[in-house]
């Protein structure tokens, strides 16, 4: 309300103000048009007064503005039209630059007339000061974001690029306006880890390290590149800002290196595998040497036990000996002394098995030939298996001689086919196969020339465990009292001393095969020895004996069956002491010397003998076969502990030879 | 018949709404000349609410972040008129208006104003019409924008503003939905007044058919 | 010539002052009112009707898509859409099938001028 008004001030007032004022009367006909808005349109009062509206600026009617004015007169609303909706009148600034603005329209009713009244309000200031104020608010913010070397990219919930700064030129190839508008998708690969990450909002904003990403340039080709993600909300809409650094030469760099240490690594592997692999080796050479070693042990154990129960063994069988003949004949008397004789030289026999597991037995070498030994021993071996085990034999008829003890031999094959009946307890089949075997390399040995002797059943076979174990002396899985355990190793020992090899082979359900592999006979052979009846020997004449033993109680044992032969006996008790009796001027026949003796032993005696006197013969007296069985020994054996028998027979040959 | 000032009877309910549909389709118009494609807008109901249960009835779907453009108006009767939307739903309207060209920022700014523009079309479109209808002018303020809950926008009774005739109406514009509410916000006087106005104008057609069955 | 005329409105209101118009302008002819889309088919099935005003804006029912079956079944009857939703559009569609368009409010003058075109137009086609 203007006080005291008069048509005075309004004119001025009207025109004084700084913003637009235009009167249109009900036919929209221009009846007040002020100063600022006459400068701004550039259209002066009197060039517009009394027209149209829409006759002085014809791009109206295109507007809403007349269909506005005339709600003014016939409804009285009041309207605004924003320069954001519209685009109104050409009006421009003291420098002639566009003027945004806003007009309001306004019913004014002085009765009885209607007016209706624009208010145009120049906003472009306060647009421009916004627009300004932002700016600068973001002026930082673009500088960092901008002045980023990474590239900045941010999607709708569509995926679609909304936002990106300056450095996808650089870091993708692309320039500003051409990712705006496409989805990201244009810079991934199709199967990616991206996509399901951006699509996860969860309402809130999350935060991630980085994610891996294959990215593409826009020359198509593909980059490594770490992505951050950020979620966030404005406005009830969400975006994603994702940051693209680009990794490619860094992962490069990583996988050569990984590849480097991967290769290091395998190398190291390699290396280590060896070294176990060789240390494994060792540690099996250790304990098959271990093995060997406890077997040697054992069998030097066994075999010293049996060597000096022999000796007592000697002498009990001796003066037992002496004892009949001296005894005047008593059936009862007769019966007691045979008695003790039989248990003597069972007691022997056992001392032999001993002595052939420790391998030290006396063997007697001759030339056998298996096409005849073992049709020969089928009988026996039949009957030792008994009637539910079929026994086949292929022996092929060209296989060569060998030389080994033929009594032993038959031993060791029953050995095993006794072994073999004991693992088929419902029956089953026992074969005897024997061929040549000319390669020794494929064996493991550097001799060529082998016979093959293997023994397979049909059994219960063996599990890798057991057949480890086979071999060991006194083991067996036969139960208590029921095997000694002693027949593998003693087979194993006999076929050692004999220069060939034994071989298991075992599977658990299938059965067992025992291979034997003895060397070719050589070519003169020795002669088999024959065993000649005492009674058949003429008798000997009387020798001067010198008895050498370093255990007193085997030496007059021995003397007196010598005695007891009508021969004379000196005792020396070493090596030594035997050798100043040579010397001394008593003659003598004949040398009986025991082996195993401490100092000299009776091999050396016997040489060192041979060196004074290559004619005395000597007789090596012992229990013992130190001596490998292939070396030829020029001296006459006799097999501890012997009878009189036996000492009769070796001093007629070495009498004789 | 006049029962209770906040009942309406049959008659009144169709005149309202049939009035009701013409101010929001002449709001239509408007909006399609800015828009640039067909404007649909439809308004289902129309009853007359107390002032608190149209504070509940604008939050619904728990939104309490209203955004209400805001006019009064004065004439036979007068009150306070309102398009009210939730916060989201009003940013949708804008943006469907505005168009999506701008940057971010620039929507930003531009929201307001066109907001109000909007608001404003759309209630001058509902006012109008029933001022034209009824034969009466009205005079009517600018727009304003309030924001807040359903309390703070139906305040707090002043001057006895106790009764809303309540609209629902759905817009789609550019493929999105918006949909919000427009309330006339008056006295029980003004109620009565605009029944009575409303009434009148029943009556006057009815009189030219002497033999319409009602 | 006396012709009937068919409405078709949900409102009640809007019936009203069709009605009161066409009184005015055209105080000899008949009305036909019905409130919905099925309602008018049947009405347009059962009797003889020579012109329809149809309201756009109704309730489950596009009143365009009514224009257009009525055509499919009386391809000459003129027909005109009356609303107060004068976009382009709607005017564009209603040109198509060939109807009229009538903007609400409604003024007797826009009835009469639409209606006296109608007259013209069934005076020429042979009944």
């Amino acid at each position: 309300m203007l006080d005291k008004a008069t048509d005075l001030l309004v004119g001025p007032v009207f025109d004084a103000v700084d913003i637009g004022l235009v009167v249109l009367d009900s036919q929209q006909c221009i009846i007040g048009w002020n100063e600022w808005i006459a400068r701004v349109s550039r259209r002066p009062a009197e060039d517009v007064l009394g027209k149209n509206l829409c006759d002085v600026f014809p791009d109206l009617r295109n507007t809403r503005l007349p269909a506005v004015i005339e709600d003014a007169f016939q409804a009285g609303s009041s309207s605004i039209l924003t320069h954001t909706l519209n685009t109104l009148l050409p009006l421009q600034g003291d420098g002639g630059e566009r003027l945004l603005h806003n007009i309001v329209v306004r019913p004014v009713f002085s009765a009885p007339a209607k007016y209706c009244l624009l208010q145009i309000t120049d906003v472009t200031v306060a647009v421009i000061r916004e627009r300004l104020l932002r700016e600068r608010q973001n002026a930082r913010y673009y500088a960092i974001v901008d002045s980023a070397p990474d590239a900045i990219i941010t999607i709708d919930d569509s995926r679609k690029i909304r936002w990106v700064n300056g450095a996808v030129d650089d870091v993708l190839g692309y320039s500003h306006s051409e990712l705006l508008e496409q989805k990201i998708d244009i810079l991934l690969e199709p199967e990616n880890v991206l996509l399901p990450i951006l699509a996860k909002t969860n309402g809130r904003e999350e935060t991630r390290t980085a994610v891996s990403v294959v990215g593409r340039y826009r020359d198509g080709r593909t980059g490594h590149f770490d992505v951050s993600i950020g979620h966030w909300r404005a406005d009830r809409r969400d975006f994603v800002t994702t940051i693209w650094r680009d990794v490619t030469e860094r992962v490069i760099a990583d996988a050569a290196l990984r590849d480097a240490r991967d290769a290091l690594q395998q190398a190291n592997e390699e290396l280590e595998s060896r070294v176990e692999q060789r240390t494994r080796e060792r540690e099996t050479a250790l304990r098959q040497l271990h093995e060997s070693q406890k077997m040697e042990s054992i069998g030097q154990l066994t075999g010293g036990v049996a060597h000096d129960f022999n000796n007592l063994l000697a002498v009990i069988l001796g003066s037992l000996g002496l004892l009949k003949k001296a005894v005047p004949h008593d059936p009862r008397v007769s019966r007691f002394l045979d008695r003790a004789i039989q248990g003597a030289e069972r007691g022997a026999t056992l001392t032999t098995r001993l002595l052939a597991f420790a391998r030290r037995q006396e063997l007697k070498v001759e030339l056998v030939t298996l096409q005849k030994l073992i049709p020969e021993m089928l009988d026996f071996l039949r009957h030792s298996v008994g009637p539910n085990i079929d026994i086949h034999t292929n022996i092929s008829p060209d296989i060569n001689a060998i030389e080994v003890d033929a009594n032993q031999l038959e031993l060791a094959l029953i050995n095993l086919a006794v072994n073999a009946r004991d693992a088929m307890p419902e029956g089953g089949s026992l074969t005897i196969t024997c061929h040549n075997e000319d390669d020794g390399k494929r064996i493991g040995t550097a001799r060529d020339g082998f016979v093959c002797i293997s023994v397979t059943d049909t059994g219960e076979g063996m599990n890798e465990e057991t057949l480890a174990h086979a071999q060991e002396p006194f083991f067996t899985t036969k139960g208590v009292g029921k095997g000694t355990g002693l027949g593998l190793s003693m087979v194993h020992g006999f076929i050692a001393q004999s220069g060939g090899m034994m071989r298991l082979k075992s599977e658990l359900g299938k059965g067992t095969t025992v291979t034997l592999r003895l060397p070719r006979a050589r070519e003169n052979p020795k002669a088999p020895i024959a065993n000649i009846e005492l009674s058949q020997l003429a008798k000997p004449k009387n020798l001067r004996v010198l008895l050498v033993d370093d255990d007193i109680l085997v030496s007059m044992g021995a003397a007196d069956m010598l005695l007891d032969l009508g021969h004379s006996v000196t005792e020396a008790q070493s090596g030594s002491h035997a050798l100043r009796l040579l010397e001394s001027d008593t003659p003598f026949d004949v040398v009986v010397t025991d082996y195993a003796m401490p100092g000299m032993n009776g091999f050396e005696l016997a040489q060192r003998i041979k060196e004074r006197n290559s004619r005395l013969p000597v007789i090596l007296a012992t229990g013992y076969a130190e001596l490998p069985a292939n070396r030829s020994i020029e001296f006459e054996r006799l097999s501890k502990p012997y009878t009189a028998k036996d000492l009769a027979a070796a001093l007629e040959k070495a009498a004789n030879s | 018949m006049r029962s209770n000032a906040t009942d309406l009877t049959e008659i009144e309910q169709d005149a309202l709404a049939e009035i009701a549909n013409m101010g929001v389709s002449r709001a239509a118009n408007s909006l399609r000349q800015m828009v640039g494609e067909q404007v649909f807008l439809s308004v289902p109901t129309v009853e007359i609410v107390t002032r608190q249960a149209a504070s509940k009835l604008v939050e619904r779907n728990n939104s309490k972040r209203l955004v209400a453009v805001q006019q009064t108006f004065e004439g036979p009767f007068c009150g306070k008129a309102l398009l009210i939307f939730p916060e989201a739903q009003s940013l949708e309207l804008v943006r469907s208006i505005v168009g999506y060209e701008h940057s971010l920022e620039d929507v930003i700014d531009l929201e307001q104003e066109a907001l109000a523009e909007t608001g404003n079309i759309i209630l001058n479109g509902c006012l109008a019409t029933i001022a034209n209808m009824l034969h009466r002018t009205m005079r009517m303020s600018l727009p304003s924008i309030v924001r807040g809950d359903g309390a703070t926008l139906f305040g707090n009774g002043a001057s006895g503003e106790q009764y809303v005739l309540f609209l629902y109406i759905d817009f789609n514009i550019k493929k999105r939905d918006v949909g919000g509410f427009i309330a006339l916000l008056m006295d029980l006087p003004s109620i009565a007044a605009l029944k009575e106005i409303v009434n009148d104008y029943v009556n006057d057609i009815q009189r030219h058919l002497p033999s319409h069955v009602g | 010539m006396q012709y009937k005329v068919l409405v078709v409105d949900d409102s009640k209101l809007a019936r009203m002052v069709m009605a009161s118009a066409l009184r005015r302008v055209r105080p000899e002819w008949t009305l036909v009112e019905t409130a919905n889309a099925d309602e008018a088919l049947a009405a347009v099935s059962a009797t003889k009707i020579d012109i329809a005003l149809v309201d756009f804006n109704m309730p489950d029912t596009d009143g365009l898509e009514l224009v257009a079956r009525i055509h499919k079944a009386h391809p000459d009857m003129p027909v005109a859409v009356v609303s107060a939703n004068v976009q382009d559009e709607i005017i564009g569609r209603a040109r198509e099938l060939n109807a009229g368009f009538i903007p609400k409010p409604l003024t007797d003058d826009a009835l009469a001028a639409f209606l006296s075109g109608a007259a013209l137009r069934l005076k020429k086609v042979p009944t």
